[in-house]
């Protein structure tokens, strides 16, 4: 919200877009907004295609308690300007939680974040608040056609990835002086590929000598050590494959109904733990709240964060993270 | 007033086609979207504003079945009114009453 434009921005961004002269757009919106208010003012519905309804609604009059005087006070009967955006509007303009469905919960399940709003739901159950939920659980159908485009936006979301990260591949590798922040372990990938390629045949060339009077051990490591270098001439895709390949970290596919928190309960023993598991597949995931079923997430090895489950530090340093984090979403 | 109404108004007034005044209303309404969906606020003198909101996600309670469900967290649109056009719709009421 840090944007702010106004109607002369909006004119000179409709002359653009539909190609007329700044005074035609200016003419042409500010009728817009005159024909708006001016059938508003005739007691009618303003509805436009793809954007929305502005209406009336009628407010009742009510009593009420002045602020100052703590006298009682009538709101006489009014009218508010009420603006309901369209399907279409809505959708866009909710697209970065589009993932998120209405699910329902089990008894006795929490949340620590949302506690207060179910005390607020449960405890006051007037006939107002009563309406008001008829209303919200109306609401809750709504999700159920939501799928389709859920589909769509994870299929995006996950095409989008690596070709932002293959770009950003391209210029590093173009431009050895950049370093970014995110790829940096790639980055350092083109210049160690030579000495790796030179002790590779090396290891190769010794493999004659070693094999004869060594036990197994080594064919192993060299068998593993193939396939890497295999692999580096390729694109990120497959260097993303190789990486916990190489590394022997698990990964595990999240299937419905898991979030970050259960996974790390299940991994590491302790909820607080899930800052890392994003830590760690941070490229994977836009926001935190947001992680779409199927996504393969690499499980962080124990000692890369210093993950501890017993160690009330390990823990509390865990929680402050990831409170950080979510502070940005 | 529905969507077609409001198109033959607009070109009425200002004396174009009616295909005319679809298509920049169209444009209009494509810009006034993309613009909200990079929440930005859209402030028009004398109208109101337009701006998106980030509304909590919040336990319902279907009073019927006593079934709870998490309602996910959601980015609307909004729309505050000038209070001049607020004003004035507000008397028009009392006025028609």
């Amino acid at each position: 919200m840090e944007n702010k434009i106004t109607l002369s921005d909006l004119i000179d961004l409709l002359a653009t877009r539909a190609d007329i002269s700044n005074n035609e757009s200016d003419a042409f919106l500010k009728t817009f907004f005159e024909i708006i208010t001016e059938t508003l003012a005739k007691d009618e519905v303003v509805k436009i295609k793809d954007f929305g309804t502005f209406k009336l609604t009628p407010i009742q009059a009510r009593e009420s308690v002045d602020v100052n005087t703590s006298e009682k006070i009538e709101i006489p009967a009014h009218n508010r300007l009420s603006f309901s955006p369209a399907t279409a509007l809505k959708e866009l303009v909710n697209k970065p939680f589009s993932h998120f469905e209405t699910i329902l919960l089990n008894e006795g399940v929490t949340f620590e974040g949302v506690e207060e709003e179910i005390a607020v739901t449960e405890e006051n159950k007037d006939i107002e608040t009563l309406t008001e939920q008829i209303v919200e659980s109306a609401e809750i159908i709504i999700p159920v056609e939501e799928p389709e485009t859920t589909i769509e936006e994870t299929e995006d979301a996950s095409t989008e990835i690596p070709a932002l990260e293959l770009d950003s591949y391209r210029e590093v590798f173009h431009s050895d002086k950049t370093l970014y922040t995110k790829p940096e372990r790639r980055t350092k990938i083109p210049s160690v590929w030579i000495p790796v390629l030179g002790g590779v045949a090396i290891a190769l060339a010794s493999l004659f000598f070693f094999v004869q009077w060594q036990t197994r051990k080594r064919p192993i490591i060299i068998a593993e050590k193939q396939p890497v270098v295999e692999k580096v001439p390729q694109k990120i895709i497959s260097m993303e494959k190789s990486e916990p390949e190489r590394k022997e970290l698990e990964t595990v596919v999240l299937s419905d109904g898991k979030t970050l928190r259960i996974l790390a309960e299940e991994k590491f023993g302790n909820r607080e733990f899930w800052i890392y598991i994003y830590l760690k597949n941070k490229n994977k995931i836009k926001n935190p709240n947001v992680v779409s079923v199927g996504t393969e997430l690499i499980i962080p090895a124990l000692s890369e964060y210093d993950i501890n489950a017993s160690n009330p530090q390990s823990i509390a340093k865990a929680k402050t993270l990831g409170d950080n984090e979510l502070k940005k979403f | 007033m529905t969507h077609k109404e409001f198109v033959s108004e607009m070109a009425q007034r200002l004396d174009l086609t009616q295909s005319k005044v679809s298509d920049l209303l169209d444009a209009t309404v494509t810009v006034l979207n993309e613009k909200l969906s990079e929440n930005t606020q859209i402030s028009v003198q004398n109208f109101g504003v337009f701006e998106t909101r980030k509304r909590a996600e919040r336990i319902s309670v279907n009073p019927q079945t006593q079934e709870r469900y998490l309602v996910p967290p959601s980015i609307v649109a909004t729309f505050k009114p000038a209070s001049g056009i607020k004003e004035q719709l507000k008397t028009l009421e009392e006025d028609g009453k």
